[in-house]
């Protein structure tokens, strides 16, 4: 990075007023425009008392000037990793301040001229961020800027330089800034860089296609967003401009790296990693194979056939063991072979989790499954969220799911203790996700206490959201209301919206009107729904918006309370 | 069917939490265990508070006098039918 900064001079070096940092609606806002928000954080932020301050922020312009802002105001920033009201409610207890995006936050400072400012220092200037919590309650994690800087710069070292080399390099990004994967490449890398990055989120890969004067772009991704990408239609012109694309945050399928491959023109560059680790090893699916690349710097070792890794990423100088089995490959490459066995102790029997949900997935009847456990009476007992196989769906729908269950059951008993055979079952389409494509434990219990599809969102901003619902056959809304067909009430359809919104936007107040519903296709089993919500800024009402690829299915306008217009 | 069997079957699916099971689902003469409707030890635990909950009934500590009273939908019917309290 020839003309790169390091991340202690972003917003200290001198004479870079016109240096580009970030494209927000068409318009290029330069570093002159960046520094002078800064300025204002750093006012705001300086004129409160308390240490830590939360920062949540839509917009990653907005959010990189308030962690600057922050830093220069000598405070701690903590990065939430969504606007939850059960986030919001964990993080009112660790902070003193909330800025950005979230219900009590302070207000900017109007205008102040810019300081010149000295470098940050790197050991002492930290932030806290937290793991996604795929695997229960999120933990907080402190990261020195020296640590980020490290990572950014050798990540680059490793597999950005043919991209960077543009100087007109813009980049998009379908994850948030908010967790590690999208904070060093959608925000810290292009700030370094001096390489714009396009502050509207983008929740389907196509709206790349059409933008005016396409310049060369790098696009942060995660496998959510890569394993729906369309079908390849031929290169168009704005995918000969895509110039790499980054995928973390998961395991990317095979397939779906040779298809993102196929459809625009690059194969992903796949990073793995965590938020304690940083990032471990890279791979290019169409070069490596299986096999991932260690990044500079990242030794590695095999432990009791679990991956543990040293590097200067890590907060000390130990080996740190992750749950990832692993086998050496040639040249210093390693191929993950999936996670450690997840064991929990029920009435005194040690159960593997992993090995009930390895057998499931043998099982010609389903393609993916997650076993967890859950609270009942006086014991733990075993539930499982599975994803039927083609031949799954079709023995299912003719034998329904007693039955059905049964048959899994059955076929695990062989290799499971009875008392750890899954008691409950959830049928799905398709696991749940989360905005960073992660199934967390929250999301699969919360498949056994609602009688509602699993949510997967694509995006869940704080006035704008999009989420997909699969109705299944099974679902039990479709039980008992239209005796001699499968259609899904317009009531359960309007119920579901609500609880999206009531979620999503931290909606309490009851609702007061529907307006100009509208219910147009009905909704058939199998169907994959498309919920679009809007929340109108400053109110609480909200409109909604149920499509599929059949076309529209019903459409309104919720008030969650008397509002005067 | 008697109601007091009728009731059984509402206790165990109640209180075992099972899902897509309705009384008429539950063969009163099939055992409840192992093969039958695969209940297991813990749900034997579960399901003697909720009987003696509801009839004051308590299983005694010799297993196997327990495990006949278990064997089926009909025997428990018997079993609380003579000893229940309320």
């Amino acid at each position: 990075m020839s003309d790169g900064l390091p991340l202690t001079e972003v917003a200290s070096r001198t004479g870079l007023a016109e240096r580009a940092i970030a494209w927000r609606n068409g318009g290029l806002l330069r570093r002159d425009a960046f520094l002078h928000q800064v300025a204002r954080w750093q006012a705001a932020l300086a004129a409160q008392s308390g240490q830590r301050v939360a920062i949540y922020f839509e917009d990653p312009f907005d959010f990189a000037a308030a962690l600057y802002g922050a830093w220069y105001a000598g405070k701690t920033p903590y990065l939430p990793g969504d606007a939850q009201p059960a986030t919001v409610e964990r993080l009112r207890a660790m902070v003193d301040i909330l800025a950005g995006d979230l219900p009590g936050a302070i207000s900017l400072t109007s205008a102040v001229a810019a300081q010149p400012n000295q470098p940050l220092d790197p050991v002492n200037t930290r932030l806290v961020m937290f793991t996604s919590g795929s695997s229960g309650e999120p933990t907080a994690l402190e990261k020195k800027l020296a640590q980020l800087d490290d990572e950014i710069h050798t990540q680059h070292e490793a597999f950005g330089r043919h991209w960077a080399r543009h100087p007109d390099l813009s980049i998009y990004s379908t994850v948030t800034h908010q967790h590690i994967y999208g904070l060093l490449f959608f925000v810290l890398w292009p700030l370094s860089a001096g390489r714009p990055f396009v502050t509207r989120r983008i929740t389907y890969i196509e709206e790349m296609i059409g933008r005016p004067n396409p310049t060369p772009a790098l696009l942060v991704a995660s496998p959510a967003h890569l394993k729906r990408l369309p079908d390849p239609s031929g290169p168009t012109p704005t995918h000969r401009h895509i110039e790499a694309i980054l995928s973390s945050g998961g395991p990317l399928p095979p397939e779906a790296a040779l298809h993102t491959a196929a459809s625009l023109g690059v194969a992903p560059i796949e990073i793995f990693g965590s938020s304690e680790t940083g990032g471990i090893a890279w791979r290019q699916r169409t070069i490596h194979g299986d096999r991932w690349q260690p990044l500079p710097l990242v030794e590695w070792r095999i432990d009791d056939g679990l991956l543990a890794v040293r590097s200067p990423y890590l907060p000390s100088a130990d080996w740190w063991l992750t749950a990832d089995r692993v086998r050496a490959d040639r040249e210093g490459s390693f191929v993950l072979l999936g996670r450690a066995d997840r064991i929990v102790k029920i009435e005194e029997k040690r159960v593997s989790l992993s090995a009930i949900e390895r057998r499931l997935t043998e099982s010609p009847l389903i393609a993916e499954a997650r076993v967890l456990t859950l609270a009942a009476g006086v014991s733990l007992r075993v539930a499982a969220v599975v994803v039927p196989s083609e031949a799954g769906r079709e023995q299912l729908a003719a034998q329904g799911r007693r039955r059905f269950n049964e048959t899994l059951r059955a076929w695990l008993a062989d290799s499971v203790e009875r008392i750890a055979l899954p008691r409950r079952w959830r049928h799905v389409s398709a696991l749940p996700l989360n905005a960073q494509g992660k199934t967390t434990e929250a999301s699969l219990i919360a498949l056994f206490d609602a009688d509602m599809p699993p949510v997967q969102w694509i995006e869940r901003g704080t006035t704008h959201a999009l989420a997909e619902l699969s109705v299944e056959a099974g679902e039990r809304a479709f039980d008992g209301h239209f005796p001699e067909a499968a259609i899904l009430p317009g009531v359960v359809q309007v119920d579901w919206a609500i609880r999206c919104a009531r979620d999503c936007f931290e909606l309490a107040a009851p609702v007061r009107s529907l307006e100009i519903l509208k219910f147009q296709h009905p909704v058939l089993p199998g169907t994959r729904l498309h919920l679009e919500l809007q929340l109108r800024p400053a109110t609480e009402v909200v409109t909604f918006r149920i499509t599929s690829s059949v076309g529209a299915h019903a459409s309104g306008r919720v008030l969650f309370k008397a509002f005067d217009v | 069917m008697s109601t007091l069997e009728q009731e059984i079957k509402e206790i165990i699916i109640a209180s075992l939490a099972l899902e897509d099971v309705v009384p008429d689902d539950i063969d009163a003469a099939a055992p409840l265990f192992g093969d039958g409707l695969g209940l297991d030890s813990i749900d034997a635990l579960e399901l003697g508070i909720a009987l003696q909950k509801r009839y004051g009934v308590t299983m005694g500590a010799d297993a196997e006098v327990t495990r006949q009273y278990f064997a089926s939908v009909n025997a428990l019917a018997g079993f609380v039918a003579a000893q229940r309290t309320r």
